[in-house]
């Protein structure tokens, strides 16, 4: 994938505290503030998705849930009704249409992440 | 410390839906599980993983949901931090998301006949379990 440059100037507070979380990420500071951007870009732009941590890296999930987008693809996968997959979660419908929205964009993440969460259990049993 | 209810309860976690709840107390009346979202009025949605197994210890309750590898890791962290989780029942992924039957079967068959009388601390269960 191509790269751009982004870059821009914050307090020195701000500063000290991506510093101090890189190390604890044992990442660099450049990579966690790219992963910011990253994610609070796409956050904005898919309003209701977040990301957190899990085996395959970081994964999308619905902000305030314990639900990941993967999963909502699963059950739709299931249900083939975004009405059914939302009475499945007992969700109002434009959090599973949200979810959908963000599989659709990223594919190849959401089935690389299903993948990971159901195939590296199984292979680890 | 907080003391443990004497009576273990299932919880179930967001990704199982309440018709599989419903179908357990369908199939046994007064079986002892709760839905997350039902749970302390749907305040532990929004904990990630390691927050809710603690939590679950404290309160006695053994968590139910589908198998993603993530969750047994968070579990094996728990452990390695020095604190414990209540336990794990983990559909494994043969288990379609809604086969809501056949999740309540599982589980109940199981937990009447052996799960509610174990010691659930730091323990993880996959169903159906192996031959």
């Amino acid at each position: 994938m191509s790269s751009g440059y982004v870059s821009g100037r914050v307090p020195t507070r701000y500063e000290r505290l991506v510093t101090k979380q890189a190390r604890a990420a044992r990442t660099s500071k450049s990579d966690l503030v790219a992963r910011y951007v990253i994610e609070k870009s796409l956050e904005t732009e898919f309003p209701g998705i977040s990301f957190r941590d899990s085996l395959a890296g970081r994964e999308a999930y619905l902000t305030g849930h314990r639900v990941s987008v993967w999963e909502v693809l699963a059950v739709h996968e299931e249900t083939k009704s975004v009405e059914k997959t939302a009475s499945h979660f007992r969700w109002p419908r434009v959090l599973v249409k949200r979810a959908l929205a963000y599989a659709k964009a990223f594919p190849e993440e959401i089935h690389t992440a299903r993948d990971e969460e159901t195939g590296t259990a199984s292979a680890a049993r | 410390m907080t003391k443990r209810p004497a009576q273990l309860r299932l919880l179930a976690d967001e990704n199982t839906s309440h018709r599989f709840v419903s179908a357990c107390t369908r199939l046994r009346r007064n079986f002892p599980i709760v839905h997350i979202a039902r749970w302390q009025d749907g305040s532990w949605l929004g904990l990630d993983d390691a927050a809710l197994l603690i939590s679950c210890a404290e309160a006695g309750l053994v968590l139910v949901a589908f198998d993603r590898a993530t969750l047994p890791w968070h579990a094996g962290q728990v452990v390695r931090a020095g604190e414990s989780h209540g336990g794990l029942i983990l559909f494994r992924r043969t288990v379609r998301s809604t086969n809501y039957g056949e999740q309540a079967r599982l589980v109940s068959e199981f937990w009447s006949s052996q799960g509610q009388g174990w010691d659930w601390t730091n323990r993880i269960v996959y169903l159906p379990k192996s031959p």
